[in-house]
């Protein structure tokens, strides 16, 4: 192969040209940081019908496969199930004796109702989720021109998924609790043990997270319900994160983490909310 | 005279026809990167079927055409998985003129050599991928990206690549000109 007359050659100066085009384009990008940057946002755009297909495409053929593929799961998750609510009904029996003590407890601290102060979105749609990401990043079809900011949480019916990471004008990117560039505040509700939430490549292709800077002595079992401690003012305090499967000590033996399962299943979402406003946002309390 | 000017008349034609061919042959292709694009932007495990679709078309086009298809499908993948804009177009560019200069000058290119090439390809863009994001930030369980995410979407790149090649073989065939002898090969050239 004769290399040096194709170096000599004009391919090789516009070789040269298109990878210095492409190499400032890629600086612009990451220096654009959790704003979109022009291209990208032009790119988005042009290729926003096509994303709404194959995200339609995908997700009808899953669901299809779904049934095929994952139905020794289901099964094994029913079995787990039916174990589970025969143990919660056995926890009934002391239920009522609890709630009562629960709403005393309430008005005595006067806490209002969880969605009290919440100003919330439009239900946002997911339009794409990003491809090989094990943190099962995603966008959504709205954003800085309804109000949406980078930074703000992002929750469903069952708990927090994550927040705001990446923002154009009619879309957004949501870094999911499986993703490391996340760290949420939370609190174990039976133990009251706290630590950080924040992402594992470790543990996110199964769609767990991680539960870190928990005290060596902590009292956190598997089961035991996890919610934001809302002391950064960042999120509000009492969304639900998710469970704790396993509790264990870190390499450096200074601290104790904890592997968490999302109370929000994130391969099926199809909607979500963002948290506009709450009632102590920005208002860091770490008393 | 008449006589010479019908024939140049005839030479023209067949220009025409030839350059017709090559556009519609580049057409096609993009119209293969662009499907190749759809399936990749389904979320979880994804095919980059954009490396295949570039690379089948590098082996049969000119050394242009494949630095458009090196942008395009780096571009592509860049939007897919959501790199910074131009970080694989940068590397598909390079590839496509690659394998380009090897299959103008080395290789005659087929069915086998599609494959390796392809194989080398993203396994390339995948170690580079695994280098930046795990290695060199020392993240945390680092061998799962490689074992979980890329390693499962090379697989299915290469799965996927059959199909792209048997679905841009007929083009090439029927839109590329057939030359009989090696003589004419030369006169072509």
């Amino acid at each position: 192969m004769d290399l040096h007359a194709f170096f000599k050659s004009a391919k090789f100066r516009v070789l040269l040209c298109i990878l210095a085009l492409l190499c400032g384009v890629m600086l612009y990008s990451i220096k654009s940081g959790t704003h979109t940057d022009l291209f990208t946002r032009m790119f988005r755009t042009a290729s926003e019908p096509l994303q709404r297909f194959s995200a339609s495409v995908t997700a009808e053929t899953n669901k299809h496969l779904d049934t095929y593929f994952k139905s020794k799961a289901y099964r094994d998750e029913n079995a787990a199930l039916r174990e589970e609510i025969e143990r919660l009904n056995e926890q009934l029996i002391g239920y009522d004796d609890a709630l009562q003590e629960l709403r005393a407890l309430r008005d005595q601290l006067a806490i209002k109702e969880k969605s009290d102060g919440f100003v919330m979105s439009e239900p946002c749609r997911v339009l794409m989720p990003v491809s090989n990401d094990p943190a099962g990043s995603f966008f959504i079809d709205q954003g800085e021109a309804e109000g949406i900011t980078v930074g703000a949480p992002v929750i469903c019916s069952h708990g927090l998924i994550g927040v705001i990471s990446e923002l154009s004008n009619h879309s957004a990117k949501v870094a999911t609790i499986l993703s490391a560039e996340l760290s949420v505040g939370a609190v174990d509700l039976q133990s009251g043990d706290s630590g950080i939430i924040e992402g594992s490549l470790k543990y996110s292709p199964d769609g767990k997270t991680k539960m870190i800077y928990l005290s060596t002595e902590n009292t956190v079992k598997a089961d035991d319900l996890i919610i934001t401690s809302g002391t950064t003012g960042l999120f509000p305090r009492g969304l639900q994160i998710g469970t704790v499967e396993q509790v264990g000590i870190e390499e450096t033996g200074l601290t104790a983490y904890a592997v968490i399962r999302p109370a929000v299943d994130l391969e099926t979402l199809e909607s979500v909310t963002v948290l506009l406003d709450f009632k102590g946002k920005g208002v860091a309390n770490h008393g | 005279m008449a006589k010479r000017s019908k024939r140049h008349s005839s030479r023209t034609r067949s220009e025409i026809k030839e350059s017709r061919k090559r556009l519609l042959r580049r057409i096609l292709g993009i119209l293969l990167l662009i499907l190749c694009y759809v399936p990749m932007l389904g979320g979880g495990i994804q095919p980059l079927l954009s490396i295949p679709a570039a690379i089948v078309i590098s082996m049969y086009d000119s050394a242009y055409f494949c630095m458009l298809t090196g942008v395009i499908a780096g571009l592509e993948i860049d939007l897919a998985c959501d790199d910074p804009l131009g970080a694989n177009a940068m590397l598909t560019v390079c590839f496509c003129t690659f394998v380009w200069l090897l299959c103008s000058r080395v290789l005659r290119p087929n069915f086998v050599y599609f494959l390796l090439l392809t194989a080398g390809c993203v396994l390339l863009r995948n170690g580079i991928h695994y280098l930046v994001t795990a290695v060199l930030f020392q993240m945390e369980g680092r061998e799962v990206l490689w074992q979980e995410i890329l390693f499962p979407s090379f697989v299915r790149t290469m799965i996927g690549a059959v199909p792209i090649y048997l679905l841009y073989l007929p083009c090439i065939r029927l839109l590329t000109k057939r030359v009989k002898s090696m003589d004419a090969a030369v006169m072509r050239s």
